[in-house]
């Protein structure tokens, strides 16, 4: 059972995701400040303030928080502004990248820019690469992280206006044990993308059934690394609303039972239909489900699970869990969290990309700077992040993602 | 009329009430950064930018703001035009200026 202020967050978000007005209530009244705490840490607090917003009737608390929420907003518009110039720059050099989840996820909002995206995604074919890397560049935008060499999405960057672009070659890294399998259901996706246009711009994106399934299996891999956000399933219920008539929804259920996500996704349609008002899909309406375990983890985690650092931490385990029951492994359990594989050290251990073999060093390092850290203002407690990382690894095996 | 598009780079919004017109970091110096329009405005910029000519704009106005008079009509999408038009806001249609500092 969620508490009081999660049920508020739920039944304030179905009336902002249809652009209507949400009623002051006693009990809003009350818990108002909780809420804004909440939306904030799931990232739709623009959202949430709107449609509690009642112009001339709003309090100084109300207005106040309308200020705040109107320079997300603006910051937000300038986002897609600029995202509109570079699709309008890359289409003027033929270059027609697929648009994945971001612009095309807010255009399902009746005000897209209330939805909050802090990048946007493009989908190329790696032979591709090159040739955007240097429009990326031309563009002003400069590479944050990755290698064409090494990862399947690169971050780009404009030091400007901060604003970030990811390239990804794969939706998917398929080298990973966990969400690899994730990436073969989008082969030959870009062959199959659509036009679409937003706000009166071109563009190319993912077809509608890859786009709804790619955003369950995006959802999945979030689950894994910490959590499922609400702003998530409010995309995919918006998605499957204006795009029904063109989902395959025989292909999802296939491939949602071939990644063994079946009953996980059917956990999130059912959420969507007890606590945001959409119709549970066909496709999925044969799966007994008890929801609830999911909704807890999902609002208590904060958009994608980062609000608790302990939970963050937890992930490594949920990960391995996933990992060996994939590859009918015993799972290495918490000493797994200490001694990281390779590609996890990679990111903070750069050196580790021309010098793999450094990797037990690399895990030394890791302990001492654990140990020296002088900011403990928000340290790890590793007790807990092993509990939290049991917790979640059950909540695996409830949704049979793991057995 | 001529006829005019909205900019690429310009982004329509509405937030706790209030109509912004927002333009990317690149068209500065060419556009305001933000401008606060009205609701009439920002019905007309929805129909430019979904691409409505000035007849069909006259036509919306009057079925929307149940307006008789053309010239009333006429004047009030004429004074946007304008009004945009100054802002750098438009583009004629048929025309793609693209960035400023390009």
């Amino acid at each position: 059972m969620i508490d009081e202020t999660k049920k508020l967050l739920l039944d304030v978000l179905s009336c902002a995701i249809r652009g209507k007005q949400a009623p002051i209530t006693d009990q809003l009244k009350k818990k108002r400040m909780a809420l804004f705490q909440l939306a904030m840490e799931h990232h739709v607090l623009p959202l949430v303030v709107d449609t509690l917003y009642h112009g001339e009737e709003a309090d100084p608390t109300m207005r106040g928080m309308a200020g705040q929420v109107r320079s997300l907003v603006i910051a937000q518009a300038q986002r897609t502004a600029d995202f509109q110039l570079l699709l309008q720059r890359f289409g003027q050099k033929g270059l027609w990248p697929v648009v994945v989840k971001g612009l095309v996820c807010r255009s399902l909002y009746p005000e897209p820019e209330l939805r909050p995206s802090v990048d946007e995604d493009l989908l190329i074919r790696p032979e591709d690469f090159s040739v955007y890397d240097a429009a990326m560049k031309a563009a002003g935008f400069r590479v944050e992280q990755g290698n064409e060499d090494e990862d399947y999405e690169i971050v780009y960057l404009h030091p400007e206006s901060d604003f970030c672009i990811e390239l990804h070659t794969s939706l998917f890294p398929e080298e990973s044990e966990a969400y690899g399998d994730c990436a073969r259901y989008f082969d030959g996706a870009i062959d199959r993308a659509v036009d679409l246009t937003v706000e009166g711009v071109s563009l190319r994106t993912l077809a509608p059934t890859d786009h709804l399934l790619f955003l369950i299996c995006h959802a999945y891999k979030h689950l894994l690394h910490g959590g499922v956000g609400i702003r998530q399933l409010c995309d995919m219920e918006l998605m499957i609303e204006r795009f029904g008539k063109d989902l395959d929804w025989g292909y999802i259920r296939k491939s949602c039972d071939g990644l063994s996500l079946s009953v996980f996704t059917a956990a999130l349609f059912r959420i969507g239909e007890k606590h945001l008002g959409f119709a549970m899909p066909e496709a999925f309406v044969d799966i007994d489900v008890d929801e609830s375990a999911l909704l807890e983890d999902i609002l208590s985690g904060g958009l994608y699970g980062v609000v608790d650092v302990d939970r963050a931490h937890s992930s490594t385990m949920t990960l391995e869990a996933v990992s060996a029951a994939r590859d009918g492994r015993r799972s290495k359990g918490a000493l797994h969290s200490v001694f990281l594989p390779l590609e996890a050290m990679r990111g903070n251990y750069p050196y580790l990309r021309s010098c793999p073999w450094l990797l037990p060093a690399a895990w030394v390092q890791r302990i001492f700077r654990y140990l020296a850290r002088k900011d403990r203002s928000d340290p790890v407690n590793p007790l807990r992040s092993v509990q939290i990382a049991h917790e979640r690894i059950d909540l695996l095996k409830q949704y049979r993602i793991i057995r | 009329m001529e006829r005019y598009k909205t900019r690429a780079g310009v982004v329509l919004t509405c937030v706790c009430g209030e109509w912004l017109l927002v333009s990317a970091a690149a068209l500065r110096g060419l556009c305001p950064f933000v401008t606060v329009i009205n609701e009439s405005s920002a019905f007309l910029w929805k129909r430019l930018q979904s691409g409505t000519d000035a007849e069909e704009l006259e036509r919306a106005v009057r079925e929307e703001y149940e307006i008789e008079d053309p010239e009333t009509v006429r004047s009030v999408i004429v004074a946007f035009l304008q009004q945009m038009r100054e802002m750098n806001y438009l583009e004629e249609a048929g025309k793609e200026t693209g960035k400023a500092n390009d």
